[in-house]
């Protein structure tokens, strides 16, 4: 759903205008919606919506697309057949061949429980892939008053998520190597893992010092109040979004 | 009381704050690698193999309490960790994010503080470890729909659950922790400082 402009311009997708704390709002509604809703009926219908958003506003090319349906089939269809196994119920299905293990009750729930699974993962990932993670910080200091600290620390967390994950995966290299061969067998892999662990949490440990000293140079948390450079703005489309979220969360609450 | 509570984060220093940051950014790339791991565990086991690593996702709160000792250290860190999930998505739902935090955090910081934050042996770490798990697995029950399974698969969940997080948050904690308190890393935190003045 690549939208261009009259003069070929890229223009974003509509979720993508909208400010992180209405869509926030969707987020939280969307959620606490499907957990709090055990028709099968209704699950589905939220799963529909989340779909229906990311498709029109999520701005995601057909590469994304088929990643998160390989993701939610091989996901969701070993769960639907595992959880129609144990969860109780009473009218059987082919009870010739399967006797009281299968049954209608218990295959309703299934579904309906994978779904609600499904619609938080899928959410979630519309919020995270159309939301810039500076706006979040933004908002959060600006509009929600949460102190600098916290945010900017958020921030620098997510600064460092790739930077540490590539050196994850440059250390699995390196350890791999060393080897000559992969890890065989429950006890390698497992001091293989722990060696992972401790050389990740080292190399984050290693940034601390950088981080904190640039930051205290720069005076970090030593004066008033911070300015805030961005503004953010609250679209009427984003309040439309909150409102209508927060009435269907409410509506889907009291009917299914 | 808002001053209190600026007071409260203001305790905690530059480098912690950056440290409770680093660890929650160094549990989304661990939580990353696991990720395939743990969504083949719940397509394949349901909640009891999904428990068995629980753990993995605890450590580090906790271990930001272990290395910093101060009051809030794993509710910031746990919050952070929170924020970062929501900002770069998450498997489990923004809100599962969000209660997690809030149950581990609501254990960590009242049984350290009972302890003066003095008190970090195998025992307690332990046991810290084990009691994280329970009111997260009652508030995730309800979430997921657990409560539907029959009261049998529930129980050895929440067993499964607890040894999990006994093993891989509270021993690894330990464990880890002990493997950084000799290092130049942790110099400037409560930990580098205890390990110096044993050595001493």
């Amino acid at each position: 759903m690549a939208n261009t402009g009259k003069n070929g311009t890229r223009l974003r997708a509509w979720l993508h205008t909208i400010d992180p704390l209405t869509k926030g709002i969707w987020l939280l509604s969307t959620g606490l919606a499907v957990m709090m809703t055990m028709s099968l009926a209704g699950q589905a219908a939220w799963f529909g919506s989340v779909l229906l958003l990311g498709w029109t506003g999520g701005d995601w090319s057909s590469r994304q697309w088929k990643l998160l349906a390989i993701w939610l089939l091989s996901f969701g269809i070993p769960l639907i057949v595992f959880q129609w196994l144990v969860l109780p119920g009473e009218t059987p299905i082919l009870a010739s061949l399967t006797g009281k293990l299968l049954t209608e009750e218990a295959l309703r729930d299934s579904v309906s429980l994978t779904l609600r699974s499904m619609t938080l993962m899928a959410s979630s990932i519309v919020y995270a892939t159309t939301t810039e993670p500076r706006d979040v910080v933004a908002a959060l200091t600006g509009r929600l008053r949460v102190p600098d600290r916290i945010a900017y620390a958020a921030a620098i967390a997510l600064r460092f998520v790739p930077l540490l994950l590539a050196e994850a995966e440059q250390m699995r290299h390196a350890q791999r190597l060393r080897r000559m061969a992969p890890a065989r067998g429950i006890g390698e892999r497992l001091r293989s893992a722990r060696q992972l662990l401790l050389a990740v949490t080292q190399t984050a440990l290693r940034h601390v010092h950088v981080v904190s000293t640039s930051m205290e140079a720069k005076r970090f948390g030593q004066g008033g109040q911070r300015t805030q450079w961005r503004k953010l703005p609250i679209p009427p489309l984003g309040i439309g979004l909150a409102a209508v979220s927060i009435g269907t969360a409410a509506t889907s609450l009291y009917w299914l | 009381m808002r001053q209190a509570g600026k007071s409260f984060i203001q305790s905690i220093t530059i480098t912690e704050w950056v440290l409770m940051a680093l660890l929650a950014a160094s549990n989304s790339v661990l939580s990353s690698l696991i990720s395939p791991l743990s969504k083949l565990l719940t397509a394949w086991g349901g909640p009891i193999l999904t428990s068995t690593i629980t753990g993995v996702y605890m450590v580090y709160g906790l271990l930001a309490m272990y290395i910093i000792r101060k009051p809030g250290a794993a509710l910031f860190t746990y919050a952070i960790g929170a924020l970062l999930q929501i900002m770069i998505g998450v498997a489990y739902g923004a809100w599962s994010a969000i209660a997690a935090a809030a149950c581990y955090a609501v254990i960590v910081e009242p049984i350290f503080y009972l302890y003066r934050y003095k008190k970090f042996s195998w025992v307690t770490m332990l046991l810290v470890g084990t009691l994280m798990v329970p009111l997260w697995f009652v508030v995730a029950a309800f979430m997921f729909g657990y409560t539907k399974y029959a009261p049998v698969i529930l129980l050895i969940t929440l067993i499964v659950r607890c040894i999990s997080g006994m093993l891989l948050c509270g021993a690894l904690t330990k464990w880890l922790g002990d493997q950084l308190a000799g290092t130049r890393y942790v110099r400037p935190f409560a930990i580098g400082r205890d390990a110096r003045s044993k050595q001493a």
